[in-house]
């Protein structure tokens, strides 16, 4: 069978995960997180780093022992194609779940600060047509537009991090633990929540030209999560813990006290350029993916399926009937909180699943090549 | 042609972008610089100030001949929003609030209004930032905003609006941005000293008549938002060596009635060691800092100037606390350090947060200070004319 030879090397895909992860840890966790935990939200985040890692390791051998092969193939062959979709399903529910939550947050971002007057059906169509425009583009145009869009938002990142060490002081990070262990930890829930979305890798592993090191691997997950501690340290820092705790949007506030000399400050547009990044790129590698799980990256009915898809999202996005406050109440106590424990949890499982099997790989992978 | 296609498709994406519903024409915007919150009789009066931009920006022909023109507006409200409504009024124009970049509280605003309840209502603000000044005042608000800097610039230029170039040659009383105001105001432990702007006239005349001038004379003392008293600025000299600590003082040295020195110190280094003897902790102060000769009347050697300088330090870190003390106030800063350092004992102190600590105890107040050098002159020079 001519298999697609569309493929993306680790490099491309570090860039886009770093920029489609990267935007759920650096702006829209970050409320959560100070309101959980308040001054201890740093221990937060630091306590998710070794449950990181031990997950990154579960995660590097499910795609090793796999062969980086399509995951829905690899379970049909050493299952049946029942297992095979069950193992799918969840991931195609959270790229569904990672459109609607990307959207909305970044529309209503958009609506709030800086296009009050847009009609905000505007805004979320033109922000999913992008997206499933890229998406539609294939995976290599996703990964050449993230390298292209990802220096740019690392270069401002440091940017506003250095203007603003002006406003910054360290003192207020203690005292230490003034917090219960239960804040604490619901702090860590919320980083985790945003960095189990890595899952998706195993979901588009077949599309990689090389194997993934379990270094590079690291280095990409743990990246991410150093990405959490930016806004949180430089929101309590700036603006105190209750302060930041009690803001809708603390990375963005601190875009906006961006202050050089007496001649240059207002300089909060560049981070839109930072946000719309991350959201695109999340929003197109979302889309991307849910189709191509479902097999239907080389359907002919992708395009009006496609646009179906996003004719939907708008629609439940812009539903008038969901407030913001409905949907922060939704993404802290639901949303977050089961993606942590469930997809903490899924590769775990699917090791279980694929050792036992584990020997077949090697002959099959044999008679394929 | 397929080129063709694409560039005709380029150009059309980018009319899109003129199509802004969210677009403003810089010159039809009134930009609100300066709002001064008042509170009487339960009702919130606003005093907005308007400033017109042909005054702030550079023009090329240098600085006008006429005096910047400013407006003041004043409305009232049961809430800010509703005086600003009252203020729209009248404004003829759309109102921009991005440029706001001071904001001053009454002396009775900050004794009765609610101080969370006001920063919320101008924080939920979107155009709002947490970048502008934050003063008190004893001063109508009107003849504040109405009081001009020199030269005919524009009250951008008074410190009211860039305070740090006076602050840095006089480092005495710290300006404050709402970001580190509401920072202190909602920290458990720590007292808020908010810098507090009057006028005086007595200091410049411009052609023999008096010129009044903005100056900060003292600041507002508050624990969290409750307010306590205000402090001139003489008598919190030794609050400098604690908090907001910065290179610049100076300190006069006198021999009883007898001027001597002059010295100015470098950004102190001060450590504050806690001891926890019988339950109460006794707060002990150490501040090292590195002094530069201004003035010298009196031949002194460097040992003995040294040694004047920081007993001065620390007369200056006693009075301060010992006023504090008088006032119920701590304005050195110490609770807060203990809350830092030690959380367990400040929360059983002070029950967590809800009573003030109860007269904190200074302990042993060690001073150093070394001359580096002595200016233009040499340490010692001949006091005689040959």
């Amino acid at each position: 069978m001519a298999m697609p030879q569309i493929r993306i090397n680790v490099i491309q895909t570090m860039l886009m995960f770093n920029l489609a992860i990267g935007i759920t840890n650096h702006v829209i966790i970050v409320p959560l997180i100070l309101q959980s935990a308040f001054r201890d939200s740093w221990i937060s985040a630091l306590l998710a780093v070794p449950a990181v890692i031990v997950w990154t390791i579960v995660l590097f051998w499910v795609m090793k022992l796999t062969g980086q092969r399509s995951l829905f193939r690899w379970f049909r062959e050493h299952y049946n194609a029942v297992i095979a979709w069950l193992v799918i399903l969840p991931l195609v529910v959270l790229c569904m779940m990672i459109l609607f939550v990307t959207v909305r947050d970044t529309t209503i971002w958009t609506k709030v600060t800086y296009l009050p007057k847009t009609p905000y059906p505007i805004t979320v169509t033109l922000f999913v047509a992008s997206g499933m425009a890229a998406a539609l583009c294939g995976l290599r145009t996703i990964a050449i537009a993230s390298g292209i869009l990802l220096p740019g938002v690392i270069v401002f990142g440091l940017f506003v991090m250095s203007v603003n060490f002006q406003f910054k002081d360290y003192g207020y990070l203690l005292p230490l633990l003034s917090n219960d262990a239960a804040s604490i930890a619901r702090g860590t829930q919320y980083t985790l929540g945003g960095l189990v979305e890595f899952i998706l890798l195993i979901g588009l592993q077949h599309h990689l030209s090389k194997r993934f090191r379990l270094r590079a691997l690291l280095v990409l997950t743990l990246a991410v999560t150093g990405l959490v501690f930016g806004p949180v340290l430089a929101a309590i820092t700036i603006f105190g813990p209750f302060e930041a705790a009690d803001q809708r949007y603390p990375a963005f506030e601190q875009w906006r006290m961006v202050m050089l000399g007496k001649f240059i400050s207002h300089l909060d547009f560049l981070s839109i350029y930072q946000w719309l990044s991350g959201s695109l790129i999340r929003v197109a590698l979302a889309s991307y993916l849910l189709f191509d799980l479902l097999q239907l990256t080389r359907s002919r009915f992708k395009l009006p399926l496609m646009t179906l898809a996003g004719f939907l999202l708008v629609l439940v996005c812009s539903d008038a009937r969901i407030s913001d406050a409905n949907f922060f109440h939704f993404i802290s106590k639901y949303y977050f909180p089961n993606v942590m424990l469930f997809f903490y949890a899924f590769p775990f499982v699917l090791l279980l699943m694929i050792i036992p099997k584990r020997g077949k790989t090697h002959e099959s992978q044999a008679s394929a090549t | 042609m397929r080129t063709g296609l694409k560039i005709a498709w380029a150009i059309g994406i980018c009319c899109l972008l003129a199509g802004c519903w969210d677009i403003k024409s810089l010159q039809d915007v009134n930009y609100f610089t300066g709002i001064g919150i008042d509170y009487e009789n339960e009702r919130y009066e606003m005093y907005i100030q308007q400033l017109d931009f042909s005054s702030v920006a550079k023009s090329e022909g240098g600085k006008s001949d006429r005096p910047a023109v400013v407006w003041v507006g004043q409305a009232s409200g049961k809430t800010l929003s509703e005086a600003i409504i009252e203020l729209y009024q009248t404004t003829q124009q759309a109102v921009f609030w991005g440029h706001l970049n001071s904001i001053v509280f009454s002396k009775r605003a900050l004794e009765h209004a609610d101080l969370l309840g006001v920063i919320d209502s101008l924080i939920r603000y979107p155009e709002i930032r947490y970048t502008p000044w934050v003063y008190g005042t004893d001063k109508p608000l009107r003849e504040l905003y109405t009081t001009r800097p020199f030269f005919n610039l524009s009250p951008m230029n008074s410190i009211l609006y860039a305070p740090e170039t006076n602050y840095n040659q006089r480092p005495i009383i710290a300006p404050m941005r709402m970001s580190s105001f509401i920072r202190s105001l909602r920290e458990p432990g720590q007292t808020t000293l908010l810098p507090s702007l009057s006028i005086t006239s007595h200091t410049w005349t411009q052609n023999r008549k008096p010129d009044p001038k903005l100056e900060i004379n003292g600041v507002y003392v508050l624990r969290n938002t409750k307010y306590l008293e205000w402090l001139p600025a003489e008598k919190l000299l030794g609050v400098r060596w604690l908090v907001n600590k910065k290179q610049g003082s100076r300190i006069m040295l006198t021999e009883g009635d007898e001027r001597v020195a002059t010295v100015r110190l470098s950004r102190p280094k001060t450590k504050v060691r806690i001891e926890m003897g019988s339950g109460e902790p006794v707060f002990n102060v150490e501040v090292e800092a590195v002094a530069t000769v201004l003035e010298m009347w009196k031949e002194k050697t460097e040992a003995e100037l040294e040694k004047m300088a920081g007993e001065q330090m620390r007369d200056q870190i006693r009075s301060s606390h010992s006023l504090g003390l008088e006032i119920h106030a701590d304005i050195l800063g110490l609770e807060h350090r203990l809350y830092r350092r030690d959380y367990a004992a400040w929360k059983r102190l002070t029950a967590d947060g809800h009573t003030p600590l109860a007269s904190p105890r200074l302990g042993e107040v060690k001073t150093t200070v070394k001359i580096a050098n002595s200016g233009m002159y040499k340490m010692k020079h001949r006091r005689s004319e040959y």
